[in-house]
């Protein structure tokens, strides 16, 4: 049974969520029903929803986690994450989802709905996403890969990094959406919203720092990167994540061309480790096994046995 | 086994030790490669070349490192079998579709063969292109000399088809390369090789996708082999002499009995030891010569028939195919 939640618990439930969810009261008047409104709690900690129309899954994911009111403020300014380091099939974020999320943050009364990328024009033209970011009225902000355009970022409890480099425009946007592809990855095996924050680092800090100097010999070199992919995700915490699991490859990830398996899903939570647990699955993986998504629950993250989640399964 | 208390934290930083000295084993595989840089551009087809397709201009080209900015986090496991240059070419037919054709050199042809093991699967079908090739539902690799040829298509229909395989013959047709796979694919008994898929692997990214056994690295091989058939996959690890696979082995045999993830670890001979993963996979390891096996299998199987297979193993042709080492 749903129990409604104050303005004050909300506070704290953002507080914990990081820098990019902490709202300011003027965006927190923004939300639905105002600063004094009760919400209910989500009916799902991990939304699962199947069905071809992708818009509609992705519209019902939401809702169950909550719905976008619950994320995105009147007059916020929204940053989402979408995936487009490859264009092969199976490599990057559908663009009907990218549409359905930006008409979502839109009709919650977003200011401005962006996405930023140090990935070049095109990667977006590729995909299909420059185009679907151009037809919503959302905006694209590519980011030169210097590191003048990128802030260090201190790691208090850095396992491995000790300092990030995260991208100085992110700092302007007031809401962060993460919106991975899981698919297989060659380097962890696994790849889903932990590993997709890489987008929001330098480059020169993930070449750099994130696999050791003798990569290639080192026996702890895997380890050493799945710490640090824990590490980033220390700093930098997604209000939502919503997971495109519709079409993915299974092999030769993260570019592909690999093989491509259909489990037709969208996915959708707060909870970064328990998402990703149940994406390790449709990849025939078990969390655990993963080493990132390990570690990432051993850093107190998230949850990783889902049976202590609220996993909603619904088709459309 | 299981070893407890003061003795297996003594173990423990043996096997740290000998994983640490043993670092410097692994050698990158990035060697440069000894002959002249090919010219990969005159590699690709013109229009002239081919009946709808025409090239989209310009190509793409990344060298070393400079390979990081073109497939980003899907480079590492190209370095590790040894990577020198890509050019990647899109082609366009009249509607607007595309291929796209990577032609990547890599520092030999075992570099070559390896990487198309490692990015082809047992449901590809065979091609007479290149010196192996293998359509999948919508891209094609071939291998050839030292180079490894993608071909990424738009989805599975027909005309994707046919276009993949000619641009792909074109290419095959301009390349006057050849070059003979890794010797160690020649020590697997006949009835393995047609298994349902082999792989050759450089190091422990390749075999991590094929099975994580740890999170680190602990077998610390030059080279190795992997095959799946029925409900088996075996490994063949090769080392640099007998000793050191030796050495190797009994590091190997530390980190089972130390790791949580490994139960009913027993070594009944010197050169053998078996145990269970988390998953009921049993797992059964021996040393010979400079090699170290592993077969895998999820069904329990008698000794018998793990011991025949092992002797199946030795009985290759080791002396011929170790003449043949580079």
């Amino acid at each position: 049974m749903a129990h409604p939640i104050g303005r004050r618990e909300f506070i704290s439930r953002s507080a914990k969520l990081g820098v990019s969810a902490v709202l300011s009261e003027r965006l927190l008047a923004g939300l639905a029903g105002g600063p004094g409104a009760a919400w209910a709690a989500p009916a799902a900690d991990v939304a699962v929803v199947s069905g071809g129309d992708l818009a509609a899954a992705t519209a019902k994911a939401v809702e169950l986690v909550g719905g976008i009111g619950l994320f995105v403020p009147k007059k916020a300014k929204v940053v989402l994450m979408p995936n487009v380091q490859s264009k092969n099939p199976g490599t990057f974020t559908k663009p009907e989802i990218l549409r359905a999320v930006i008409r979502m943050c839109k009709s919650a009364g977003a200011a401005e709905v962006a996405c930023l990328s140090y990935l070049g024009q095109p990667n977006w033209d590729g995909t299909g996403l420059a185009q679907v970011i151009k037809e919503e009225g959302a905006v694209l902000k590519l980011i030169p890969r210097d590191d003048a355009n990128f802030k260090p970022t201190p790691i208090p409890n850095g396992a491995a990094l000790k300092e990030a480099m995260v991208m100085n425009e992110f700092r302007a946007y007031d809401v962060f959406i993460n919106m991975p592809i899981t698919k297989d990855h060659a380097g962890t095996r696994f790849t889903g919203t932990l590993k997709n924050l890489m987008g929001l680092n330098a480059p020169s800090n993930n070449r750099g720092q994130f696999h050791k100097p003798n990569w290639q010999t080192d026996p702890a070199a895997i380890e050493h990167l799945e710490t640090c992919i824990v590490d980033l995700n220390t700093v930098i915490t997604p209000a939502l994540n919503i997971v495109d699991a519709t079409e993915i490859i299974r092999t030769n990830g993260p570019m592909g061309p690999g093989e491509l398996i259909k489990p037709g899903k969208v996915i959708a939570g707060v909870d970064r480790v328990a998402v990703d647990a149940y994406c390790a699955t449709v990849l025939g993986l078990k969390g655990e096994e993963i080493i990132q998504i390990r570690k990432a629950w051993e850093r107190k993250l998230g949850e990783i046995d889902l049976k202590k989640v609220k996993v909603v399964e619904t088709k459309v | 086994m299981r070893v407890s208390g003061r003795a297996g934290i003594l173990l423990a930083a043996g096997a740290a030790v000998l994983l640490l000295g043993s670092a410097q084993e692994r050698k990158p595989s990035d060697v440069p490669p000894i002959r002249e840089p090919l010219d990969l551009p005159s590699f690709l087809p013109s229009a002239a070349d081919l009946k709808a397709w025409k090239p989209k201009p310009p190509p793409q080209r990344f060298k070393g490192d400079d390979l990081f900015l073109y497939i980003d986090g899907g480079a590492e496991i190209f370095c590790e079998y040894g990577f020198a240059e890509v050019v990647a070419q899109d082609y366009e037919d009249p509607r607007g579709r595309t291929i796209t054709l990577e032609i990547y050199e890599m520092t030999g042809p075992e570099s070559a063969y390896g990487m198309f093991s490692f990015k082809t699967t047992a449901k590809g079908r065979p091609y007479a292109i290149g010196q192996e090739a293998r359509l999948e539902d919508y891209y094609l690799n071939f291998w050839k000399g030292p180079c490894l040829v993608t071909l990424t298509g738009f989805d599975a229909s027909r005309e994707c088809v046919d276009g993949l395989l000619e641009i792909a013959r074109a290419v095959n047709g301009k390349m006057p390369l050849k070059g003979s796979r890794p010797s160690l694919v020649d020590l697997l008994p006949k009835e393995w090789a047609a298994a349902s898929r082999i792989v050759y692997i450089r190091g422990p990214l390749a075999l991590s996708n094929i099975h994580a056994f740890f999170p680190q690295d602990v077998f610390l091989f030059k080279e190795g082999l992997a095959a799946e058939q029925d409900n088996f996959k075996i490994f063949l690890l090769r080392y640099g002499a007998p000793a050191e696979a030796r050495r190797r082995f009994q590091a190997v045999f530390e980190a089972f009995a130390q790791s949580p993830a490994y139960k009913d670890v027993k070594r009944p001979m010197e050169n053998y030891f078996e145990a269970t993963d988390g998953r009921g996979l049993r797992l059964y390891v021996q040393t010979f010569d400079d090699h170290i096996s592993l077969i895998l299998t999820p069904t329990v199987t008698d000794r018998e028939s793990i011991a025949a297979m092992f002797a199946r193993l030795r009985e290759r042709d080791w002396e011929a195919a170790s003449s043949r080492r580079p």
